[in-house]
């Protein structure tokens, strides 16, 4: 017998009949998933901002970084639709494809962002570089207002409307954080020390 | 010697570690108010908790199926999918991946059920390099321990031991730079963490949960490490139990509300990352190959008996949080995996009754487990069903359950009980002599050797209560 067998088998003999629970009834939504969304992203130590339209963002990123005096380099996937705003209308702000180390900064589209939580999602793609989410010490995201839902079952319902999962869904609330030495909370353990969202349109 | 003195000793040690009862004060500001205070944010505890009880034990009643179902579509999505009966078979299964692809540099995300099947010492041994990348693990995995706490592994150190670690391992780096704050260890951690993922030809990964319609596996983290465990290396391993399955995707996000609640006190972690496959082609990055590997190592057998339940858990450690025996002695005491009132009431299920038949015992019933439990196990239950065990199996030793039969036969009484009493209370008093308290009495020398008792009472409650009522 396999093991695959045999585990089956011993659970199998440990089954029961038990009817399906009720799906668990959220309250209905109430409130301005935008506003929500933001508060709820702040208080998790992520920066937010609202911008007119999407192609403010690299000005706003280029005065944002200016302001802390931070390098004026920004790292971009190399398929992502970010390289398409008007990177030349902050003419002091360099754009590289390299992947991002150490303190750099990088830029990416969330593909969703939840209310409930103040949660960006980015799902896997040519377009999209997981892994970029977690190397950079500084991620900037663009998030159209339309795209803020109110809660994780709105992403699911997106899911599965999709012709088939993402190899990756990543769900980021906030920086990166460790609280591994003395119970006290340190940011930037791994993945990025500052989170800045811009809300767009 | 018996693992009843090996447990009471350590107990005994933990009791005046200084450090360790320093560390042991985060407790309550660290984990207890911080749930709290998460809980208190959300509008329906109790409802949720019932919810996340009954999505946890229909699955358990449905496991044949949804484990299949989940098997499916991993395959689908264009994954691997292992079966480990034990621990020695889940490590000739990632042994092997491993070796197949002639990987020597393996990360690794926080997994307890890679530290219940002890694989990092199993990979050195066959030349293979595991680092821990979660910086707790990797705190312990430098001093050759076991983790104190299920989600916050380290947490009994104290900076400055983690700062001797880290110079005495990291010796590469200039000796005279400073080293004593947290953010400047959180840093090094950082960029040493950094090469090591670069050299990384697989990494492996524990799972919260795994999802039968989607052959997802998720986990629910606040560094980031998992997730470069899991992008950077050719592939990803994915190792942990099969009680974790649950049928979908909204069945997890019930569970997430009170997982990280309950857990650290977020409304959400940083990071929850779903997991479904290797990178699919066109994919800007990701792993090539992606294996799941299912662990039964005695959940099968609990599945069908009296411990059901504990395999309810969601590993949030809220009952290791609050447990006053806990509280005093923290994890490395209890000498298993899983410490606290989930490894009491887990532990023998996965070690026998016989190696562990000391933890279940190292409760006082006080019943707060069982109320912050979000799943709703009922741990002292399942405690007292391994005392039970115990009992049958003659442990810990003939003489001590030939004095508690004795005792059964007196406690199942009322009257005699009251009787024996009375005379017991007669004999000591007599024994007491004119001096207030008793300090020693044939035969119950060890129970004197720590404690006085007071010159019991002329009367004893009851009888005083039935003439005063």
């Amino acid at each position: 017998m396999t093991a695959r067998e045999a585990i089956l088998d011993a659970v199998r003999a440990g089954r029961r009949t038990e009817p399906a629970p009720p799906r668990y009834a959220l309250p209905a939504w109430i409130g301005d998933t935008v506003s929500q969304f933001a508060e709820r992203a702040r208080s998790t130590a992520a920066e937010v901002h609202e911008i007119a339209e999407i192609d403010d963002a690299p000005e706003k990123i280029w005065s944002i970084l200016a302001a802390s005096n931070a390098p004026r380099s920004v790292h971009i996937p190399r398929n992502s639709p970010v390289n398409n705003l008007p990177w030349q209308r902050a003419p002091g702000l360099t754009v590289k494809s390299a992947r991002p180390w150490g303190s750099d900064s990088a830029v990416s589209f969330a593909d969703y962002a939840i209310a409930e939580t103040g949660t960006l999602v980015f799902f896997s793609a040519e377009r999209s570089a997981s892994s970029w989410h977690f190397l950079p010490g500084w991620e900037f995201v663009l998030i159209r207002r339309h795209l803020i839902v109110p809660r994780f079952e709105s992403v699911i319902d997106s899911l599965a409307r999709l012709d088939g999962m993402p190899a990756t869904v990543n769900l980021v609330t906030g920086p990166s954080r460790t609280a591994d030495i003395e119970q006290t909370i340190e940011r930037g353990a791994h993945g990025p020390r500052e989170l800045c969202i811009l809300i767009a349109g | 010697m018996s693992e009843v003195h090996r447990f009471s000793q350590a107990a005994r040690a933990a009791l005046s570690d200084t450090r360790l009862q320093g560390a042991l004060t985060h407790l309550k500001e660290g984990f207890q108010v911080k749930r709290a205070h998460a809980l208190a944010g959300l509008a329906d505890v109790e409802g949720l908790r019932e919810a996340a009880r009954s999505i946890r034990s229909h699955a358990l009643s449905h496991l044949d199926e949804l484990l299949l179902q989940f098997e499916a579509k991993v395959q689908a999505n264009g994954g691997h999918v292992h079966w480990a009966r034990d621990a020695a078979e889940a490590r000739d299964i990632i042994t092997r991946i491993l070796s197949e692809r002639g990987a020597r540099a393996v990360t690794k995300g926080k997994s307890m059920v890679t530290e219940e099947i002890e694989l990092n010492a199993h990979l050195e041994r066959h030349g293979i390099a595991p680092v821990e990348t979660d910086l707790g693990e990797y705190i312990i995995q430098l001093r050759k321990e076991r983790p104190s706490h299920i989600v916050a592994p380290a947490f009994h150190l104290h900076r400055s031991q983690v700062e001797q670690n880290f110079r005495e391992t990291h010796g590469h780096l200039d000796a005279n730079r400073p080293l004593d704050s947290r953010p400047a260890l959180v840093a090094e951690a950082r960029s040493v963490m950094r090469t090591h993922f670069e050299a990384s030809d697989a990494g492996i990964t524990g799972a919260n949960f795994l999802v039968a319609e989607t052959g997802t596996a998720i986990i629910v983290t606040n560094e980031g490490n998992g997730d470069l465990t899991r992008l950077l290396p050719k592939a990803h391993i994915v190792v942990t139990g099969i009680e974790k399955v649950v049928p979908s995707l909204a069945d997890v996000s019930i569970l997430l509300r009170l997982l990280t609640r309950s857990a650290t006190g977020q409304d959400i972690t940083s990071y929850v990352s779903l997991m479904s496959g290797p990178k699919r082609e066109r994919d800007a990055d990701g792993p090539e190959a992606f294996h799941v590997v299912l662990v039964d190592n005695g959940r099968s057998a609990l599945l069908n008996g009296p411990a059901r339940e504990i395999l309810q858990c969601i590993r949030c450690g809220a009952c290791l949080n609050h447990c006053p025996v806990y509280g005093v002695i923290g994890g490395h005491a209890y000498g298993a995996v899983y410490p606290g009132p989930l490894g009491a009431a887990l532990d023998p299920g996965l070690d026998g009754i016989a190696k562990t038949y000391d933890l279940p015992s190292a409760s006082s019933f006080c019943g707060r487990c069982d109320s912050v439990c979000p799943v709703k196990i009922p741990l002292t239950r399942i405690m007292r069903y391994w005392r039970n065990e115990a009992y049958a199996h003659g442990l810990p030793s003939g003489w001590f359950n030939f004095g508690l039969s004795w005792w059964g036969v007196f406690a199942r009484k009322p009257r005699l009980y009251r009787l024996a009493a009375k005379v017991a209370a007669h004999v000591l008093r007599l024994a007491a002599g004119r001096s207030g308290r008793l300090s020693s009495f044939p035969m119950l020398r060890g129970w004197f050797a720590v404690r006085d008792l007071p010159k019991p009472a002329r009367k004893s409650f009851q009888s005083q209560w039935r003439r005063t009522r």
